[in-house]
């Protein structure tokens, strides 16, 4: 892996930054939100003694001390908010889903859904009737049979007073109506006495009908009960269904109607934007005080004006893991958590998320001592605004720096990898080409300035080139300068073997093979000495203008008289070819490129010689029959002292003569090339070379 | 009178051979290891011919400093440096410095002789009459044999000895194609080619400076070189 890549991953680490202060955000709303919880539960709990020393306040709706109870006729008055229509739908009552009570007669021929409620002045009930057989009133004679007074409902309460009602609500005709009292007169007369204080809707439906009911708060106590009569047919007994007492005529339950007296109380002792209620054993709202508050503005949105995706994302990644269960506001009864618990005698409080997604709610419960259950808990609710966006802001703030951390951490890591990995990438190539396949050393180390562990590297490395190069070059002159040191005592040999000679009667084989000794040496030393001299001569070239095609042309013949045991044939373009450079030096170059040729040919074969242009380039090459070169020898054969001859009587070698191609190669800014011929067993050995500026 | 020839070498076995050989052949012969010796003793007396060896004792460049001393008191005197060393730089610099000759110690004795006696007998023709057989005439160049003196229009050019002999073996056959070894063989001396080279580029830089439209000695590229009229 590149080392950027690596240095990315690296920086990457840096995004643990926002994720710890996630943590650390989320470990801090967690106590503030511990620390809310207790002390709502704190309150709830001096609340609830409160409660518990003034049982008063609880006013005449619990004096029994036991729970509402619908299955025992019990009746709980809903609070109306708004004011109420006396049109036979209880669509403006507000209530909740469970706002009914039920009843079914046997065979479930009569089915009746009520519920009741108050507001300041009056109180309201409504009879939602399933009826298969729907009649009006035939007769309102109080005489009359029973069965003429079609459907009807009674109505019987106490009074303020203590004394006992019954009602009569029926109608010839449906829509408004007022109730009749039965009563008997003087005469012993039945007779029905209207009341104009107690009024009714009658709704007619296709499966049977609704009765909304009206009466003053201050007419009634605190019992009240209603019987639906349903009159199918005239001989048929008519089915009776409600919560009167059949024999007594007294209403079976209580009527249970939420405090105010409580409410009020209450109210005082609130925190702000709290919201309480007291609950009886069941759950029914005994009282109601408080409110949650306006809800503040989107705290998302209420710092500045963010980019809304930025909101969003900020939201996903916060709140993430934390999916509360949403709560609505509960009507009438309390269910779930926490009042559960609450009225299994445990404190607990809970948190959830109001409809909007946005707030969230803590709602926490305590019991109300009672004999020896629960009579009921204490609801306290209160949004957590405040602590959200502590949390939202915090975080926000924290994602923000830690991200332009990370970013700053991670542009930075490129940046310092692309740095490191540019300036690795420059010793790696210098080093590379550092070494030359000829074994010339370039010495040219990048950042060997540099004071850190490249430096360092960069430093190691040029002395280690510079060594290497000090050693390359002494051997590359090794042959010079050891040429140069035994020309002296040569001259000492040769001198002492030519005054020799010259006294008489020395001329004795031994001399004479001294002599030839020496002729040897001599040409050894002179070949040793033949790259030194052509670089000298290379120094000292002088470039002219002349005819590279005509200089091939005629030095071929110039070999094909020296070598006359091999035959020659220079390939050479048509006319002239002007060429920039040293002439002298080409010829050598030619004249290396033949001897190796010959050397490396039997006689009487052919080597050409060639010229070839492109480009500016020009290609002289020599050509002969002979032994394939061998891949590894083709790398090494223009190195100085390289020679691959086999050992043997002649001319002296050292492997110089391609070595001296090379430079003069390289003098004309080209390069030298070995190549096998593609048709048939032979060498094509040459120099590519362009004409000098 | 024997003439003297003074050998300023440091290296003794070749002072002495080189001593035997000059002696043998009839000359005196005064040798020197280094440069002081040889100023003190040509205080009395100058030689009639000097041979110096480049790097004397402890001074790398000793030779060229003796050689220009040498000049500076007679611009007569015959001076031959004969040294181990070969580079171009070296000979350029001895025969600038007046030099009459720069050979290497590859020279057999008996070319080395031939030298001696070619400028002995220069010094001699100075103060006779030239021969008409020894002149040779090439339109604008004339060469004297005897005085190993060349000219270009009657102005005279100041080739070394080995010079004078490679312009003189082109020369004497117009036209005629002279390898390296004839030429070699025609200086009495035995050099490689890229030495032939640059005396040839030298010749030819000298005439120029006389003539720059000279262009009669032609490169035959692989076989050497020709006279052309």
């Amino acid at each position: 892996m590149p080392l950027r890549y690596q240095l990315l991953l690296l920086s990457l680490l840096t995004l643990l930054l926002p994720w710890a202060g996630c943590r650390y955000a989320r470990e801090m709303e967690s106590t503030l939100r511990d620390g809310q919880e207790q002390a709502l539960l704190a309150t709830g709990s001096t609340l609830a003694n409160l409660l518990a020393s003034k049982p008063d306040l609880f006013g005449d709706a619990t004096s029994a001390g036991t729970p509402l109870d619908v299955q025992a006729g019990d009746l709980y008055a809903h609070q109306l908010t708004t004011p109420a229509l006396l049109d036979g739908f209880a669509d403006d009552w507000g209530l909740g889903p469970d706002g009914y009570s039920h009843l079914v007669a046997p065979g479930a021929t009569l089915k009746v859904d009520y519920a009741a409620a108050v507001n300041e002045a009056n109180l309201y009930l409504m009879l939602v009737v399933s009826d298969a057989t729907p009649s009006l009133e035939q007769s309102n004679d109080p005489a009359a049979a029973p069965q003429s007074r079609g459907d009807h409902v009674w109505l019987a309460f106490d009074t303020p007073g203590g004394g006992s009602e019954l009602y009569l609500l029926a109608t010839p005709a449906p829509g408004l109506l007022s109730a009749r009292r039965p009563a008997v007169s003087t005469y012993g007369e039945r007779r029905e006495i209207v009341e104009p204080r107690i009024q009714a809707f009658w709704q007619p439906l296709h499966s049977g009908y609704h009765l909304e009911i009206r009466l003053p708060r201050s007419m009634v106590g605190t019992h009240l009960g209603f019987e639906v009569v349903d009159v199918s047919t005239r001989t048929q007994a008519p089915v009776q269904l409600g919560t009167i007492d059949p024999t007594t005529h007294q209403p079976a339950g209580r009527l249970v109607i939420p405090s105010d007296t409580l409410s009020n109380a209450l109210t005082p002792l609130l925190p702000s934007a709290t919201r309480v209620a007291v609950a009886d054993a069941h759950g029914w709202i005994l009282a109601e005080a408080g409110s949650l508050g306006p809800s503040s503005a989107d705290i998302y949105e209420s710092t500045d004006q963010r980019a809304a995706w930025l909101d969003a994302l900020y939201r996903r990644v916060l709140e993430s893991g934390e999916r509360l269960p949403a709560r609505t506001r509960q009507v009438d009864r309390l269910s779930g958590e926490p009042v559960d618990s609450a009225l299994r005698g445990r404190r607990a409080a809970f948190w959830f998320r109001l409809p909007d997604e946005r707030r969230l709610l803590l709602a926490a419960a305590v019991p109300l001592t009672g004999t020896d259950a629960p009579a009921g808990a204490l609801l306290l609710e209160q949004a957590g605004d405040r602590l959200q966006t502590l949390r939202s802001q915090a975080l926000t703030r924290l994602l923000n720096l830690t991200l332009l951390a990370s970013g700053l951490a991670v542009l930075a890591s490129l940046g310092f990898a692309a740095i490191l990995g540019t300036r690795l990438r420059r010793l790696q190539r210098a080093a590379e080409t550092s070494l030359a396949r000829d074994g010339r050393v370039n010495a040219a180390i990048p950042d060997t300035a540099a004071r850190d562990e490249l430096g360092d590297v960069a430093r190691s490395l040029a002395t280690l080139l510079a060594r290497l190069n000090e050693y390359t070059e002494y051997l590359r002159t090794l042959a010079g300068k050891l040429a140069h040191e035994l020309r002296t005592p040569l001259a000492i040999v040769r001198s002492s073997l030519e005054n020799l000679e010259s006294e008489p009667d020395r001329n004795g084989p031994y001399l004479q093979r001294a002599r030839e000794g020496t002729d040897r040496l001599q040409s050894i030393l002179s070949a040793m000495g033949a790259a030194s001299r052509t670089e000298e001569a290379i120094r000292h070239a002088e470039r002219t203008r002349f005819d590279l095609a005509e200089l091939v042309r005629s030095t071929t013949r110039a070999y094909a008289d020296a070598f006359p045991a091999h035959r020659f044939n220079a390939r050479v373009p048509e006319g002239d070819r002007e060429f920039t450079g040293a002439p002298d030096l080409i010829v050598q170059l030619l004249d290396k490129l033949v001897d190796n040729a010959v050397d490396f040919s039997a006689p009487g074969t052919l080597i050409e010689v060639t010229l070839e242009e492109r480009d500016a380039l020009f290609a002289l090459a020599v050509e002969n029959e002979g032994v394939p070169l061998a891949d590894e020898v083709k790398a090494r054969l223009f190195e100085s002292m390289f020679h691959r001859r086999p050992e043997g009587p002649g001319k002296p070698h050292f492997g110089l003569g391609l070595y001296i191609v090379r430079l003069i190669a390289e003098f004309h800014g080209g390069e030298v090339f070995a190549a096998n011929l593609p048709d048939r067993p032979g060498v094509r050995i040459g120099a590519r070379i362009r004409p000098l500026a | 009178m024997k003439k003297q020839i003074a050998i300023v070498e440091d290296e003794p076995a070749i002072s002495a051979n080189y001593a035997a050989a000059f002696e043998r052949n009839g000359y005196a012969v005064r040798t020197f290891a280094n440069r002081r010796q040889a100023l003190q003793a040509f205080d009395s007396r100058l030689p009639d011919l000097a041979i110096i060896d480049i790097s004397l004792e402890d001074e790398v460049e000793g030779g060229f400093e003796l050689c220009r001393q040498l000049r500076a008191r007679s611009a007569e005197l015959p001076i031959i440096f004969l040294t181990a060393r070969d580079s171009e730089i070296d000979a350029i610099s001895g025969l600038r410095l007046g030099a009459d000759d720069f050979l290497t110690k590859d020279i057999s004795l008996a070319h080395l002789i031939a030298r001696v006696v070619a400028l002995f007998k220069r010094i001699e023709a100075r103060s006779r009459p030239a021969k008409a057989a020894q002149v040779l005439h090439r339109g604008p160049l004339t060469l004297d044999a005897e005085r190993l003196q060349a000219s270009w229009n009657g102005n005279a050019v100041p080739l070394s000895l080995t010079e004078f002999w490679i312009v003189h073996a082109l020369a004497e056959h117009p036209g005629h194609v002279k390898n390296r070894q004839q030429l070699m063989d025609a200086a009495n001396v035995v050099l490689d080619d890229n030495t032939i080279t640059s005396h040839v580029k030298r010749i030819r830089r000298k005439f120029l400076g006389i003539d720059g439209g000279f262009a009669c000695i032609e490169t035959m590229y692989g076989m050497g070189y020709r006279w052309l009229e």
